[in-house]
């Protein structure tokens, strides 16, 4: 009896212990995310709101996310990142852009696609993207290790 | 000696005379100076309206963008004010969004003209299209200053309240550039 009712308890903590990565896995990017929101100041001039986020500490320890700026071409947003390597070894890794709107809708949901880049020891190295429509006013520039 | 003292004396007293005789007049010419110096004096061109009493330059058109802009926002004041600026409009690249009291000035000087509540035909917008200006519009425009971080002084070219709204709404825009005491 004593036996059975440890194995369910066993059973649960289990389960639980699953259930918890697992949804630690849905609800992240595991990696590097750096996000940038069109904004106004009190003189009416765009700029740029920038947040970077670190979801994996072994990716936060390689990569460094030195600069982020945006610009308009024509009425459509353009984002370059400037990132750098903090390892002394080849550093393989993916990342993409998504886009959203003024209300924080995605544009164009899962369209993007995952882009490798190699970053050499030490090495600085810029990406860009244009956004697929006028209506993009935020991005998240997502960084991931590759796929094994 | 005595003939010349006379004569000197005589003389002061006609200066005199005559001091107390134009003293009214000096005084008139006077006055009338300081306002006109204080009212705008403007002189058209092609594009634009100089006041030659501030040497402000205003934009001959007063709907110039053909609707309202917004502050903050795409295609906002600011970008079109730059535009402006880019292309060189009439010649200048310091256009400006004008303050609180240059527009305060331009309605004072419309109400100057003969301001009467009751008839529409008086109102500021009226009396500025009448001198020269053109597509002045019955409605708000923007001025340079804030009054707090979601307000705006804006002037209304129709009742002739210069007045802080909130930003989050559209006005109009009427460029000027040069500077005055502001």
């Amino acid at each position: 009896m004593k036996q059975s009712r440890k194995l369910v308890l066993y059973g649960m903590a289990a389960a639980m212990l699953l259930a918890t990565t697992g949804l630690a896995g849905c609800s992240t990017t595991a990696g590097v995310e750096a996000t940038g929101k069109t904004s106004w100041n009190e003189e009416g001039a765009r700029g740029l709101d920038k947040k970077i986020i670190f979801n994996n500490s072994s990716l936060a320890g390689d990569i460094e996310i030195v600069d982020v700026k945006s610009a308009l071409v024509g009425d459509v947003m353009r984002v370059q990142a400037a990132l750098r390597s903090k390892d002394k070894d080849t550093l393989p890794f993916q990342y993409r852009f998504d886009w959203y709107d003024a209300g924080g809708f995605e544009i164009n949901s899962g369209a993007g696609s995952w882009k490798p880049l190699i970053l050499t020891g030490r090495e600085t190295k810029t990406i860009q993207a244009v956004a697929p429509d006028p209506r993009a006013k935020e991005f998240k520039l997502k960084i991931r290790e590759p796929d094994k | 000696m005595k003939k010349k003292s006379a004569k000197c004396s005589n003389a002061v007293l006609l200066g005199d005379n005559t001091m107390k005789r134009l003293l009214p007049l000096l005084l008139a010419a006077l006055l009338l100076v300081s306002c006109s110096a204080a009212k705008p004096n403007f002189v058209f061109l092609e594009n634009t309206a100089v006041d030659q009493n501030t040497g402000l330059v205003w934009a001959k058109n007063a709907n110039m963008p053909g609707r309202q802009l917004i502050w903050r926002g795409d295609d906002n004041v600011y970008e079109y004010v730059k535009r402006l600026n880019e292309t060189n409009y009439a010649g200048y690249a310091d256009w400006r969004v004008p303050s609180k009291n240059e527009m305060g000035r331009l309605i004072e000087y419309a109400k100057s003209m003969g301001y009467d509540k009751a008839k529409m035909d008086t109102w500021p917008y009226q009396k500025l299209r009448q001198i020269g200006f053109i597509d002045v519009r019955d409605y708000e425009y923007w001025t340079s200053t804030r009054q707090s971080p979601t307000e705006i002084w804006t002037a209304d070219l129709a009742s002739g309240k210069v007045a802080p709204k909130q930003e989050s709404k559209p006005y109009y825009l009427w460029p000027v550039r040069g500077n005055s005491s502001r």
